[in-house]
């Protein structure tokens, strides 16, 4: 589904460089949900941007769903994240103007649906989020773990083969966060790979797996089974006596 | 997807109530001042003769003194006028359908009834060819023909405003009218004739009246009329005594009368070449001492030549557009903060599949949706600014026009106002296409 080898990503402001990803390599099958952990500025975010073609990166490369998509025009990119992706982020961000129904919409205009393809499958995405009766609703009208719900629908609504979440529950109480959670776990069930960043050690847990992000690298694998990060198909500028763990993980060659 | 846009535009306009409000009131600003200014360009530029323009043409013929340019006129060109000797000499001519000398004379008219009193009056000098040419409409009567020309006989064609004053309005056609010592008798008598610009005279007062009296050309040189040449004249060359007008015209190198011609399509050159001949056969005798220069203009570049108000106006209405512009660019400013606050909407946008390119559409159409609001605004502003024009502007200012909207000012405010929010959007537009959508939404 998603491969990343070796992406360093460097921010550029007048004379400091911050390496906000420096040797991020992760694979992700099909259907899995991820949580990803790690201290504020690990660069948890650099790499969801990156992963949702929102970022590009200065070295390495990322194959989604086997094609590579570095280079891609803007454009081409825009389209991908139009079919494949969908964005779940910390506050929402809902578009203040629009109604419930309209915001679920905006994803589903640019994909060029017909209206009644667009109607049934807002209806369902809201139904799936329990807001079928709040289609009329401006954000503003709503409570943050509602938000939140509408902002999943327009996540889902074009059915995406992966989502991709910012610290969803970040701005919720925990029964409100909780009930993401679980909205999330269904989505998941349902065959739509996750990647999900977040600071709750509880709700990390109900994921399938775990990463943790240190200095924007890999530093450490939990999970249910042990997954390697990297398929085992060895790059030419990464061989395998390199590698000191077995889990793929792997150090700068200067440590 | 247009649908969706202007859906989401508006949603966004109503959003900013205040910002929208400045924009459209700024674009209908001056959407109304140019849309008003060339309202007022177009009309005293139009076309007075539509039916004809493309027939009749001004003649002008160097004639003029070798060792000085010719004044008011650009340089290069012949006189404005011709003197009375050629227009007698290139009336020989049969190329032209019709053809006619404007001049104008100045005397005393004595009217046939005693209550008028006797009253100086400008005296319109025309040729037979004068009424077909001009088409002018008759009430009663008609004009005299090319015989009445060459016999000199006394007639005269009155303006309806001048019938109106000596004969109460009623049918005067054979009623007599004394000019000077002279008994005309009426032959005719014009409906309401003043085309405005007065194309045939565009020398002597432009957007005046017709002359009150027309009479055959030739009467200026019968001295018991009391006729005097008026309006512009240029003269050059030996001094003729004065005394005797019909030596006087025989002899001076005055320049005073307009001429022309009505020509079939085709023979233009033909007329040219003609008038070509007749300067060189002059030459010969010792006059036109400069090349050949002689003109056979088309009656609306004429106008465009003569028309110093409407090359005024037509100046200002650059400049009406101009300030429009600068209305536009002020609001650039505006825009520009407004895309720019709400820069995160613009990544939400992005991560949701929205390229740069429609980004650049939805932030543009925004523009135009308060182009065409200010378009709309500024049109309805300007039809009030023209009545209010009307009303209160002295109407000698202004040659008795009245103003309005017309239809094709819809279009061109629209355009105006397009052209206007594209200066005013473009830039800000494009700023919020460049939005990087990363950046955005973490700041959220
Ligand atoms: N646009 C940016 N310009 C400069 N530095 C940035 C930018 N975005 C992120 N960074 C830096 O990159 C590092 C990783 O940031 P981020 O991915 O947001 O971390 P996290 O999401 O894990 O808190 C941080 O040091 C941050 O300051
Ligand atoms: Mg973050």
């Amino acid at each position: 589904m998603l491969r990343m080898e070796h992406v360093k990503k460097i921010y550029r402001t007048d004379y400091i460089e911050t390496y906000a990803l420096s040797d991020f390599s992760l694979y992700v099958e099909e259907g899995d949900f991820l949580a990803v952990m790690g201290p504020s500025g690990a660069g948890k975010s650099t790499f969801l941007n990156i992963a949702g073609l929102l970022d590009g990166f200065d070295e390495g490369c990322y194959y989604l769903d086997e094609r590579d998509v570095t280079g891609l025009s803007d454009a081409e990119s825009a389209a991908i994240r139009n079919q494949k992706i969908g964005f779940i982020f910390q506050s929402f961000n809902l578009i203040p103007d629009l109604s419930v129904f309209d915001n679920v919409d905006v994803p589903l205009r640019y994909r060029g649906f017909n209206r009644a393809d667009r109607k049934r499958r807002i209806e369902s995405a809201l139904e799936t989020v329990g807001l079928a009766g709040r289609a009329r609703h401006h954000p503003s009208q709503l409570s943050g773990g509602q938000q939140q719900r509408v902002a999943i629908a327009r996540a889902i609504a074009g059915s995406p083969r992966l989502i991709l979440a910012d610290e969803p529950t970040g701005n919720l109480d925990t029964a409100m966060a909780r009930a993401i959670m679980d909205l999330l776990e269904k989505i998941n069930n349902q065959g739509t790979t996750i990647i999900m960043v977040t600071h709750d050690h509880e709700l990390a847990r109900r994921a399938r797996r775990q990463i943790h992000v240190l200095d924007g690298r890999m530093v450490d694998v939990s999970g249910g089974n042990v997954r390697p990060l990297l398929k085992p198909e060895p790059t030419p500028d990464a061989p395998a006596a390199d590698a000191p763990s077995d889990n793929g993980e792997r150090t700068s060659r200067s440590a | 997807m247009l649908g969706f846009y202007v859906h989401m535009a508006v949603k966004s306009l109503r959003a900013t109530p205040l910002i929208s409000l400045v924009t459209v009131f700024a674009i209908g600003i001056g959407v109304t001042v140019s849309t008003t200014i060339i309202s007022v360009e177009n009309i005293l530029t139009r076309d007075p003769f539509p039916a004809k323009s493309d027939k009749l043409f001004n003649v002008r013929m160097d004639s003029w003194d070798p060792d000085s340019q010719f004044f008011d006129v650009a340089p290069g060109e012949p006189p404005k006028q011709i003197t009375y000797r050629d227009m007698v000499g290139i009336m020989e001519s049969d190329i032209p359908r019709h053809q006619t000398g404007v001049g104008t004379g100045l005397s005393f008219v004595f009217p046939e009834n005693d209550l008028v009193r006797p009253y100086r009056a400008a005296v319109q000098l025309v040729h037979a060819g004068f009424f077909p040419l001009t088409q002018a409409p008759f009430r009663y009567g008609q004009g005299w023909n090319q015989a009445a020309d060459r016999n000199r006989d006394p007639v005269c064609v009155l303006s309806q405003e001048a019938n109106e004053k000596l004969f109460g309005g009623e049918d005067s056609v054979g009623r007599q009218l004394r000019i000077g010592k002279r008994n005309f008798s009426v032959i005719g008598v014009l409906d309401h004739f003043n085309p405005t610009p007065k194309y045939y005279d565009t020398i002597n007062d432009v957007f005046g009246d017709t002359c009150e009296i027309l009479v055959p050309f030739d009467f200026i040189k019968e001295d018991d009329t009391g006729l005097s040449i008026s309006g512009n004249t240029d003269n050059w060359g030996p001094r003729v005594p004065r005394d005797d007008t019909a030596k006087f015209l025989a002899a001076t190198e005055m320049c005073w009368i307009q001429f022309w011609v009505e020509l079939d399509s085709g023979k233009r050159r033909a007329y040219h070449d003609y008038l070509d001949a007749y300067a060189a056969g002059q030459r010969e005798l010792g006059r036109f001492p400069r090349e050949n220069n002689n003109r056979v203009t088309p009656l609306l570049n004429w106008l465009a030549q003569r028309n110093d108000s409407a090359e005024q106006t037509r100046a200002m209405a650059w400049i009406s557009v101009m300030f429009l512009l600068i209305c536009a660019l002020n609001i650039t400013g505006l825009l520009l903060g407004k895309f720019l606050s709400r820069s995160g909407l613009v990544g939400v946008h992005r991560a949701l599949g929205a390229s740069k390119r429609s980004i650049f559409a939805q932030h543009l159409l925004e523009c135009w949706l308060l182009g065409i609001a200010g378009g709309l605004a500024g049109l309805v502003a300007s039809g009030a600014l023209l009545r209010f024009i009307n009303a209160a502007v002295p109407s000698s200012i202004f040659h008795d026009q009245v103003f309005s909207v017309e239809p094709s000012m819809f279009w061109l405010a629209l355009g105006l106002s397009l052209i206007a929010s594209l200066v005013a959007g473009v830039y800000p537009a494009w700023r919020a296409c460049q939005i990087a959508p990363a950046v955005q939404l973490k700041l959220q």
